[in-house]
């Protein structure tokens, strides 16, 4: 069974990556979910500066799924390209990295993409215009269509390596972002991040969040994620598309391939069982052979077809 | 190193009010767990629980995890409902572990509520005759009796319906009237960790507290578990803890 995939020229040995934010740096989990198992692994967003991230409590749980408000906590570029890019690559030789990057300014992404350009280990970028958890970048960047082809056509000029575009479940035209950043030259498009949310404490009647709000995420959010990016793949089906929310299980992530996507992201579903990718895998796999398909070219964007 | 393991319920005992003592048969992580350290358990998917849920390890014997559960939600109820015999998926040793305290040392233990798990683990493994344990609850039926736990255990209440009365900072502080300890380790509710704080800083007694706080992963990947430090940004708790040095971090 071939589970390779390709996200526009970029070579995956499976189509599973795992999401920014939920794996860390990338060590963490260790032999419960390997880097190298995984087609490909995204680190936590990274920044220019140290982010301290948002005021506990940052994560709650509700049906389906969690809110978080981490706030794009991280160690900033300096530590990340110094500590953590070294000690993931030592650890993990043969795994294939993807560094998600979150600015606040068309700036701020630039110039982290040109220092982590000189990086080996990294293969792509995501770029994180989505986050619901911040004040300034974040989906604020990702809900504006000319912010958005202003940042793709500018790391374009400056990077060779593949660009990823995250975009955010909350504008009422996710379409009309994925085609801006298509048209600018996106390699690919990432569909979706959380759906901002919350939760109140009826005991003392107050938001359960420090930050009061978050980002829902988790099988919760995954059948309106599945629907963007359907929507995304309908209108441009030529573009690269990674399907991310929701994903606890193979059902779920041939859905998205069905939906049209060439990879598919998981990220709570590793939090509450870790070896949630082997089960991906072999239902994958499983299927596949049960359908006849030798490749996901052979069904990837199938139900969009109709 | 951290495994996933299928447990096999050993027993659970209703011991006192909602509150139960658990052995959970995990041979591959009760050989690598050491005091402080907790583990995660997932329950059953019947109980609309999404997450794992943290508990701190009260001891180990023939392969088995000793647990003193609080039931007090839909998770914690549905693993509290667990029958000898039953399975249940756990992940550890997660978290660090209290120090080794050299073995003439004298401790005090100081746990309030459930906090006090992983305080009778340290208790059975350091095994100074001279250590003193504490568990304070808020009124008796909280508390088990006296047939499920060592005798070496000094109860108090905060209504003073079992045991010393007063909450355990305040039976800690009549302690140290006639006595002293090298060394304090404490779990339990906020309000016990910052009044053990401030007692060991006034008596300068070093001291070691457990914390809580709200987890995701448990793995020290999401940075969902943050407390904030003394010199200012956050640990996990759940990698960086759950034992800290007392005024270490900021309650
Ligand atoms: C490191 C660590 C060690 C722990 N050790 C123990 C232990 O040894 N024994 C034990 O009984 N419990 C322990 N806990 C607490 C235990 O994890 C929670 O009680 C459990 O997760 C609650 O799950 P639930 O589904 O029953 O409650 P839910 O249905 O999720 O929540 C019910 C109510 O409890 C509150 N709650 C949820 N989690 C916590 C928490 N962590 N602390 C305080 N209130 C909470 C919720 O806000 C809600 O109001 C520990 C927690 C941590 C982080
Ligand atoms: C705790 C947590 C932290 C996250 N941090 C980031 C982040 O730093 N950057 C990012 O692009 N997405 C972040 N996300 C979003 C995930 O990458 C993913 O898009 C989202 O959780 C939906 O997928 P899931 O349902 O499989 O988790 C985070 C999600 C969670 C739960
Ligand atoms: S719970 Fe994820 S870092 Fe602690």
């Amino acid at each position: 069974m071939n589970l390779n995939s390709k996200v526009g020229s970029f070579e995956l040995a499976n189509p599973f990556i795992a999401a920014s934010g939920t794996y860390g740096y990338g060590t963490e989990y260790g032999d419960l979910s390997p880097a190298k198992e995984w087609g490909a692994v995204i680190l936590k967003s990274v920044s220019r500066n140290l982010r301290p991230g948002n005021v506990p409590p940052r994560c709650c749980e509700v049906d389906s799924g969690m809110i978080n408000s981490i706030g794009l906590a991280n160690v900033g570029l300096e530590k990340f390209m110094a500590e953590k890019l070294p000690a993931f690559a030592a650890e993990n030789p043969d795994a294939t990295c993807i560094a998600s990057l979150a600015g606040e300014t068309l700036d701020e992404f630039l110039y982290l993409a040109e220092n982590l350009s000189k990086a080996k280990a990294i293969k792509a970028f995501e770029l994180n215009i989505s986050c619901p958890n911040v004040a300034k970048g974040g989906m604020h960047f990702g809900a504006d269509c000319n912010a958005s082809r202003q940042l793709v056509s500018e790391m374009k000029k400056i990077t060779s390596i593949p660009v990823w575009v995250k975009v955010t479940p909350s504008t009422t035209d996710p379409v009309g972002v994925a085609t801006v950043c298509a048209e600018a030259g996106a390699d690919a498009v990432v569909a979706t991040n959380t759906i901002p949310a919350m939760k109140i404490d009826i005991n003392r009647c107050r938001p359960v969040l420090g930050n009061i709000t978050g980002g829902l995420s988790g099988p919760a959010i995954f059948p309106a994620s599945l629907r963007i990016a359907y929507m995304i793949h309908k209108a441009l089906p030529k573009l690269p598309l990674v399907g991310c929310g929701g994903v606890d299980c193979g059902e779920k992530a041939v859905q998205y391939i069905l939906a049209g996507c060439s990879a598919v992201e998981i990220g709570t579903a590793t939090f509450r069982q870790p070896d949630t990718l082997v089960q991906v895998k072999k239902f994958l796999a499983e299927y596949m052979d049960k359908m006849g398909f030798k490749s996901i070219e052979d069904f990837k964007g199938l139900a969009a077809r109709i | 190193m951290k495994v996933q393991e299928n447990g096999k319920v050993v027993s659970n005992t209703g011991v006192a009010l909602n509150l139960h003592f658990i052995e959970i048969k995990v041979p591959k992580i009760s050989t690598q767990i050491k005091p402080g350290n907790f583990v995660s358990l997932l329950p059953p998917s019947s109980s609309g629980a999404f997450l794992r849920r943290p508990f701190s390890v009260a001891g180990v014997q023939d392969g088995s995890l000793k647990l003193v559960i609080r039931d007090i939600g839909k998770g914690t109820h549905a693993i509290t409902s667990l029958a000898p015999g039953d399975c249940i998926e756990v992940l550890g040793p997660l978290g660090n572990s209290y120090p080794d305290f050299e073995p003439d040392k004298k401790l005090w233990l100081l746990g309030g509520g459930t906090g006090i798990a992983s305080l009778l683990f340290l208790h059975d493994v350091h095994g100074n005759p001279a250590d003193r344990i504490l568990w304070g609850g808020k009124t008796k039926d909280e508390l088990p009796m006296e047939t499920w736990v060592s005798s070496s255990i000094t109860f108090a209440t905060d209504d003073g319906t079992r045991g010393g009365h007063g909450n355990v900072v305040d039976v800690a502080r009549r302690w140290l009237k006639d006595d002293r300890p090298d060394y304090i380790a404490a779990c339990g509710p906020r309000g016990l960790l910052k009044g053990v704080q401030q007692l060991a800083s006034e008596y300068k007694i070093p001291a070691w507290i457990s914390c809580e706080e709200f987890m995701a992963c448990g793995m020290g990947a999401c940075a969902g578990c943050a407390v904030p430090l003394a010199v200012g940004g956050y640990a996990r708790v759940c990698a960086d803890g759950p034992v800290f040095k007392a005024g270490e971090v900021l309650l």
